[in-house]
């Protein structure tokens, strides 16, 4: 796996936080109110994070990157830019996603070592060569359309009680099924579990060292996520190097440097 | 102890066959092992290469699953490909699926940079598939997996080194879930290894019980009586039942090298029966009449001897296959030295055990003409003439083996398994299509080593790949070139420097492949580059397979690459038979060297003389160079299976010229003179000498019958094996103590 693993599991954040956003506040006893009250308190929007992401593939191989993330909405317009850190020599490359309701988004793409820019529509095709065809649209949509959401009882994870959410979309292209397992007491997400459209366990997630980010009355963030791919035996470790809050974000941070052409 | 084996005959039967039963009951332990890889060495060269390799790239084992039809662009055939795609990545094994769904378009078109799928499932009913085909033509990354006339259509799958050969069943059951008009063949030497371990077992299971039966029949028409059948029979039958139990006793898998032994047993255990039968039908026609355990005790007691000797000779000369590198081929000299050591056993003790429950067969009148006057007369007349003419004899052999030297020199060694398919069987068709139509499922690689997307490495993998397509037997070149020239193309416009040209530092080009790979793309990237980009590869493949055209490749490479620093090595499963080919060389004259030299050794202490080991050799040596002498004129390579024709014939040749020394020297004791002791021994031991070779010759016929090519040489070549044998053993042997008189025989 390279870069593309990366890019999911940051997409996979996001897309968390961002059915957050999108549904309303629930009695505990419901699975659809545990699950929304633990993604309402995660950190979702104007904001900045670095993170390191180590992947392992299945013959022992690491490769290691690093990337810095912004990512705010202005008005309807969602907008995504991510930049490479490491290795050295992909350091610069750019992908800036802007993704508008309604219309096809653009996908613009920096490299440094040519001065070269180039777009791309943000046509599910295109979202899938950065790896981000799910980050804003998709799963907003999808979360608007709603989720079948059960509960699967109470499960011990790392000697925590959680709630076991069994959560499935399959309204769009991009079917989800999935076991969320949700601290009791804190709400935290800990551990997501996906099954394949077999329903044999694809990929399993642990989040964990939650922390509280200044200035968002509250909300969290895990700075520690770990996945292990199961259809490719790959792992992935991400470490959230640091995030902050970012009101002030303007339209301008998020241009793409400009081409030499 | 001849009346100790009277005594204690029920025992000895008994024993023989609950021994014989237990070591059956091991049989269905027994595996198949077909892969070439397996025996080779794990110490030489290409193969610790290919396994450093196969731990940077993953396995480079392919398999090709190929649609063919008039013509496959269109929406029916592409749509079948899909889902056979997309199901055959999912099949555990298979680490790799690539088909022309994963080939990218990549163009820069009014300020946007395009890289669509060539191809998409959802749109393949609105596709203008005519104006589609020069896309595909001219798109590098599709064009590989269609043929230039677009009748075939491939899936490229990469298996994994420790997945089964079954998985090949796996992809057929895919395949009949998806049934459709065009035809679906699979390639490639995973493909091919599957079908040889298949044809192995039904090889065995015809060929071996085919060949007993035209023994037997042979037997018969010699002998005219069931018991002079059965003795023989027996004796093979049960030491070909021991030693595959005795092979699956010590957990070692069956080759194709193992279709041999129990052929070498049928031709070398039926001898010593024989012998004995011949012996006894001679005391019972002998105008002393004799009882059957009067006869048995005689048998024993005349026989034992050469029967012993012929069976140390004979097992000294098929150890002569431990000395090779090749496992199986080791396996194979000690596993046939254990059956032939329970076939002397056997025909020693088990035989006259048997023979003694029979009664002796009444004569009648008419008997002696029928039983002796086809074989008899004809012997009579040969050993007059050879007695008569023996400086003709020996001086046409010497002729003969002076001819057969020259032949020696033309033997071409090729251990290709593509080759060992015949006729239209679906394995040769699709081979030779994946080799005309795809270049070749044999691959080599040079691996470079070092920051491997500089420019100037990257230019010289440009300048070796436009070399090495010069090469006549080379299908495809690819390399990491062929992909950041493609990638530029979504870069830089056609009017820009850059387009379709390797950049201008490794930076930019690891930029572009960054920017692919994360779009999904990382096995397409992962073929040529490594996961750290640490290390890349040009990728050969081969569309003729043959050892030659591999060495031929594998030397215009080595020189020029030899002052690239960063080449670290060049490495193929191309290249494996190659070395493989030199260990059947190198075995073959080794084993050759230590059986000739034992036997040498036996015979000169059993007859107390040197001469007679020099004796014993010369007739052996002469028949070997003839024998390559005419696979060589006759264009038939050395291979797996007729390496091992000179360790069978020592093996054979030696029994017949003891079995006729042992009887003149006999006769000499009688006080005959020298030409009259051969042409006694001629018209007596001869004869069974004589069946025997028969006997054998017509068993083997049966591998004429082989799925594999290299058994059907193999069948030819030991006719005229034991054709020269037996012609050395009757004619040559005879002449040569005609006209040297040695002495160690008349003590």
């Amino acid at each position: 796996m390279t870069i593309l693993s990366s890019y999911k599991q940051i997409r996979s954040i996001l897309i968390l936080l961002l059915i957050a956003l999108n549904l309303p506040g629930l009695a505990q006893d419901d699975p659809k109110a545990i699950f929304t009250r633990a993604l309402d308190q995660m950190m979702t929007d104007q904001m900045e994070l670095s993170m390191d992401i180590a992947t392992t593939d299945d013959r022992g191989r690491v490769k290691e990157k690093a990337y810095d993330i912004l990512m705010k909405k202005f008005g309807e317009v969602e907008k995504t830019r991510m930049v490479m850190q490491k290795p050295e020599r992909a350091k610069g490359i750019k992908v800036v996603i802007t993704s508008t309701p309604g219309e096809t988004g653009v996908i613009e793409v920096f490299t440094p070592a040519n001065g070269k820019t180039r777009k791309m529509k943000a046509t599910p095709a295109n979202m899938d060569q950065v790896g981000s065809n799910l980050i804003l649209s998709s799963l907003t949509s999808l979360v608007r359309e709603g989720l079948s959401y059960g509960m699967g009882g109470m499960q011990e994870v790392d000697g925590k009680n959680c709630y076991s959410l069994e959560i499935s979309d399959h309204s769009g292209s991009n079917g989800m099924n999935g076991k969320f397992l949700v601290e009791e007491g804190t709400y935290h997400l800990v551990r997501i579990e996906l099954f394949n459209d077999k329903g044999a366990s694809s990929s399993i997630t642990k989040l964990s060292n939650f922390k509280t980010i200044a200035g968002t009355n509250g909300k969290i963030q895990a700075m520690k996520i770990d996945t292990e791919d199961l259809d490719d035996n790959s792992q992935t470790r991400m470490q959230v190097t640091h995030i902050a809050h970012r009101p002030d974000l303007k339209e301008e941070d998020f241009l793409i440097q400009e081409s030499t052409e | 102890m001849s009346d100790h084996i009277i005594k204690y005959r029920s025992l000895i039967i008994i024993g023989a066959l609950l021994i014989t039963v237990l070591a059956g009951l091991l049989i269905p332990r027994l595996e198949i092992n077909s892969n070439l890889d397996k025996y080779v060495p794990d110490h030489l060269e290409n193969k610790a290469y290919l396994r450093e390799l196969n731990s940077i790239f993953g396995s480079t084992e392919m398999i090709l699953v190929m649609l063919h039809d008039g013509d496959l662009v269109n929406a029916a055939a592409l749509k079948r490909l899909s889902a056979l795609a997309d199901d055959l990545a999912d099949l555990e094994g298979i680490t790799r699926c690539i088909s022309p769904f994963d080939a990218k378009e990549i163009s820069y078109d009014d300020g946007f940079m395009l890289m669509d799928p060539l191809f998409e499932e959802e749109s393949l009913d609105t596709y203008n598939y005519e104006s589609l085909k020069p896309r595909i033509a001219a798109n590098q990354m599709a064009s590989r997996f269609f043929s230039e006339d677009f009748t075939l259509a491939s899936i490229i799958l990469s298996k994994d080194t420790d997945a089964p050969e079954s998985i090949i069943e796996d992809i057929q059951e895919v395949i009949a879930q998806h049934p459709g008009d065009e035809e679906v063949l699979i390639g490639g030497l995973p493909y091919i290894r599957y079908s040889i371990s298949g044809n192995i077992k039904s090889d065995m299971l015809v060929l071996v019980p085919l060949a007993l039966v035209l023994m037997v029949s042979m037997l018969y028409f010699f002998f005219r009586e069931w018991r002079g059948v059965l003795m023989p029979f027996s004796v093979v039958a049960m030491s070909i039942i021991f030693s595959f139990g005795i092979m699956a006793l010590l957990g070692w898998q069956i080759s194709l090298m193992s279709i041999l032994m129990p052929i070498m047993l049928i031709a070398i255990a039926n001898n010593y029966g024989i012998h004995m039968i011949a012996l006894y039908q001679e005391l019972a026609r002998s105008p002393e009449p004799m009882s059957m355990i009067a006869i048995c005790k005689r048998i024993y007691k005349d026989l034992r001897r050469p029967i012993i000797i012929t069976g140390l000779t004979t097992i000294a000369g098929v150890l002569g296959l431990l000395t090779h590198s090749m496992i199986p081929a080791a396996q194979l000299g000690v596993i046939t030295s254990v059956g032939i050591a329970f076939a002397l056993i056997l025909s020693l003790w088990f035989v006259p055990a048997m023979l003694s429950y029979f009664k002796v067969k009444a004569r009648t009148a008419s008997d002696k003409p029928k039983k002796t006057a086809l074989a008899d007369r004809w012997l009579e007349r040969f050993s007059r003439w050879v007695s008569y003419h023996p400086k003709y004899t020996v001086g046409i052999s010497v002729l003969i083996a002076v001819l057969g030297t020259m032949g020696v020199f033309l033997v071409k060694v090729d251990t290709n398994i593509e080759g060992y398919f015949l006729g239209k069987s679906e394995v040769r068709r699709s081979t030779e299509l994946i080799n005309n139509q795809f270049g070749g499922a044999q691959f080599i690689s040079v691996l470079f080593e070092g920051d491997v997307l500089q420019p100037d490495i990257l230019r010289r993998m440009e300048y070796y790949e436009e070399e090495i397509r010069k090469q006549p037997a080379v299908g495809n070149v690819n390399s990491p070139v062929t992909l950041v020239k493609e990638l530029s193309k979504g870069f830089y416009t056609p009017d820009e420097e850059g387009y379709n040209q390797i950049p201008e530092t490794a930076d930019e080009a690891y930029q572009f492949i960054e920017i692919f790979a994360m779009g999904g793309n990382e096995d397409a990237v992962e073929q040529f580059i490594d996961y750290n980009y640490e290390y890349a590869r040009i990728m050969i493949s081969l569309k003729d397979g043959s050892n030659s055209a591999g060495k031929n490749l594998l030397k215009t490479l080595k020189e020029m690459t030899k002052d690239d620093p960063n080449v670290r090595f060049i490495t193929g499963t191309a290249l494996t038979k190659i070395e493989f080919a030199d260990l059947v060389v190198n075995g073959q004259i080794k084993s050759l060297i230590f059986a000739m030299i034992m036997i040498f050794l036996i015979i000169s202490f059993i007859f107390r003389s040197p001469k007679a080991g020099i004796l014993s050799s010369v007739p052996l040596s002469i028949a070997i160079i003839v024998l390559f002498g005419l696979m060589g004129i006759l264009g038939i390579s050395l291979d797996i299976a007729t390496a091992l024709l000179s360790s069978i014939m020592i093996g054979i040749g030696v029994d017949y010229t003891i079995h006729f020394l042992w009887r003149f020297k006999t006769e000499r004791a009688r006080g005959m003179e020298h030409k009259e002791a051969a042409s006694i021994t001629l018209r007596t031991t001869g004869r069974g000498i004589f069946f025997n070779a028969v006997s054998v010759i017509i068993g083997f016929l049966a591998l004429s019958l082989s799925y594999f090519a290299p058994m059907r040489y193999f069948s030819a070549l030991i006719v005229i094996s034991i054709t020269i044998c037996l012609i050395s053993a009757l004619v040559l042997v005879p002449a040569i103590v005609i006209l040297t008189k040695p002495k160690f025989l008349d003590k």
